[in-house]
């Protein structure tokens, strides 16, 4: 009762403080990011004129152009493969990495940090390596020479988006790898021991022990997948510009397309409306993953 | 007796077997920055061969004094330094103060607040590039590297992570300076920020890869040379240098070694930063 008043006013203070701090960061954070995705869906539903900075409400118009072009149902299709390969394949490949290395008796540091390092490569200078070793004379087909096989067209039609996947999955294993391996060892040997007692073999452990306890990293792990898919852009547009490049629509994607539309043609409000459509895509496959993991545990 | 061996043996093979494949795997990780980083010590002529060497049979230099001479290379990697660190330090200091306010105050909306920050997490540049390149271009940052810096300067992934490791300092300690007198601030800078050190070396690590390895951003804020990143100077040599893939090569190599570097210094951070940030999605 006493110090009521003096409470009131370190409360006060208090507010002050937490406004001081966070205030500054959300008006930056609603600049920079709420603003321009909630100005994205806006625009998606007006002409833009880029000279006369104008904009005309056009209801859906841009979505019924947007799905009659061949450019970006063709991108549509692309990402989509490319998702649907890359996700399962480089799941699959880190967590049979991290497996591999648990299965050993002691940490080997130097494999880890080996695995790791193409994910600090950045993806425009590993585009561009790979792109030498892809070319028509370069490594990889001067190798099939050499073991008596047919040189491949690397980088010219249906190839090309195989080929940017094998270098996409490269570079980001090692990322997921790190992350399943640390979640492999944080579960208690205990439990593995107990299983093995059972009677149980290797595929019932990792079915019915480390598989359930890792749930949630693989969550993690498959949405990043999935949205690193969907957002590929570097390697795409490396590949379709210099020598040798992968041509025609062979390897386009969304962020390409939308990048062209924007900056290529100028239509500045068709890109917002493509980028709307991906954002749904991957607010999509966001959801479904979140629902296939919370029906699973439920059991 | 034979059954024993046989497990032996068995256990042996797969011994064997494992650590192959491992080590060959390792191998394939590592080859293709490992051919960069030869070829581009190879003159024009190893590289135009008919059958390549696997290493410089007459090691030279020349494909990085030609791309540091002919073209402002070095302006390039300048430009995207500065770039790199200036949205980092940004990114830093909107992360650390927000996250410390989510992890350690309680107030009107803050829940419903942290799920905004939480939901743009996924949300990649692709979804927001046009508005903000109009916003950039009424500001008229367009081809400058504050322009080029501007959508790294927060980090919801970086608030998050300073979030869960803040709400970890013991309350007690906070208390304890509140009655020796400390205000607020002196708290925040004294107490929580040094306590803070390995968030702050892995959120800095994550922004300035993150920064380092963008190009759909610069490609289109930067428009002239002298604002060019490191990336799209690369992206010149292809046009410039067009089958000259030792120039290139020589590019890919300064590009790729700045994180490389941080990565052979800092790899405990980085490993377990990446690590906890994975571990806490």
């Amino acid at each position: 009762m006493l110090n009521r008043f003096s409470v009131g006013k370190s409360q006060r203070k208090r507010y002050l403080f937490i406004a001081s701090l966070l205030l500054p960061v959300f008006a930056i954070f609603i600049v920079v990011r709420i603003w321009p995705i909630t100005e994205t869906f806006r625009l998606s539903f007006h002409h833009y004129d880029m000279l006369r900075h104008t904009e005309t409400y056009i209801g859906l118009r841009n979505y019924s152009r947007l799905f009659a072009s061949n450019d970006f149902i063709l991108s549509l299709k692309n990402t989509v493969l490319f998702a649907a390969v890359t996700v399962p394949v480089n799941i699959f490949f880190a967590l049979g990495l991290a497996m591999l290395l648990q299965s050993r008796k002691r940490k080997i540091p130097i494999l880890e940090a080996i695995y790791f390092l193409p994910y600090m490569v950045p993806l425009v200078p590993a585009s561009i390596v790979w792109k030498w070793i892809y070319s028509p004379n370069g490594l990889l087909n001067r190798f099939l020479e050499t073991i008596g096989l047919s040189h491949v067209a690397w980088l010219t039609g249906s190839m090309a988006l195989f080929s940017i996947m094998i270098l996409f999955v490269w570079r980001m294993n090692g990322y997921l790898m790190i992350i399943f391996l640390v979640g492999l060892r944080s579960i208690p040997s205990i439990y593995h021991d107990a299983a093995a007692v059972d009677g149980s073999n290797w595929w019932q452990q990792t079915r019915f022990v480390t598989l359930p306890i890792l749930r949630p990293i693989l969550l993690y792990a498959s949405i990043m997948a999935t949205v690193w898919a969907f957002m590929i852009f570097s390697p795409v547009y490396v590949m379709s510009q210099g020598s040798d490049f992968a041509t025609g629509g062979s390897v386009k994607v969304l962020s390409l397309d939308i990048y062209m539309r924007a900056f290529s043609y100028m239509r500045m409000d068709m890109a917002c409306t493509e980028a709307v459509i991906l954002f749904m895509i991957i607010l999509f496959f966001t959801a479904i993953n979140l629902r296939v993991s919370r029906q699973k545990s439920v059991h | 007796m034979l059954h024993e061996r046989q497990m032996k043996f068995r256990q042996r093979t797969s011994e064997i077997v494992i650590w192959a494949l491992l080590i060959v795997i390792a191998l394939l990780e590592v080859f293709p920055i490992y051919w960069a980083v030869m070829s581009s010590f190879k003159p024009e002529s190893e590289i135009l061969a008919q059958s390549y060497t696997p290493y410089p049979v007459h090691p030279t230099l020349m494909q990085y004094v030609k791309i540091f001479q002919q073209q402002p290379f070095g302006r390039f990697i300048f430009n995207t330094f500065v770039v790199s660190a200036g949205a980092t330090l940004l990114a830093l200091i909107t992360s650390a103060t927000s996250g410390y306010i989510f992890a350690k105050f309680h107030f009107p909306l803050r829940n419903f607040l942290f799920l905004i920050v939480l939901g743009t997490i996924m949300i990649p540049i692709q979804v927001y590039a046009i508005p903000l390149f109009l916003f950039v271009q009424k500001l008229g940052l367009i081809n400058t590297l504050p322009g080029i810096m501007i959508p790294g300067i927060i980090m919801s992934t970086g608030i998050f992570f300073m979030k869960q490791n803040m709400e970890m300092i013991p309350n007690e300690l906070i208390d304890a300076a509140r009655i020796d007198g400390c205000s607020e601030y002196r708290i925040f800078l004294t107490v929580i920020v040094p306590l803070s050190r390995a968030p702050i070396i892995a959120i800095s690590i994550i922004s300035f890869t993150v920064m380092w390895n963008d190009l759909f951003w610069p490609l289109m804020i930067a428009q002239t040379r002298e604002n060019y990143t490191a990336n799209l100077g690369l992206m010149l040599f292809q046009r410039v240098y067009i089958t000259d893939y030792g120039a290139q090569m020589a590019g890919a190599v300064v590009v790729l070694l700045v994180p490389l570097l941080l990565f052979l210094f800092l790899r405990r951070y980085i490993l377990e930063g990446f690590a906890l940030s994975g571990l806490k999605g």
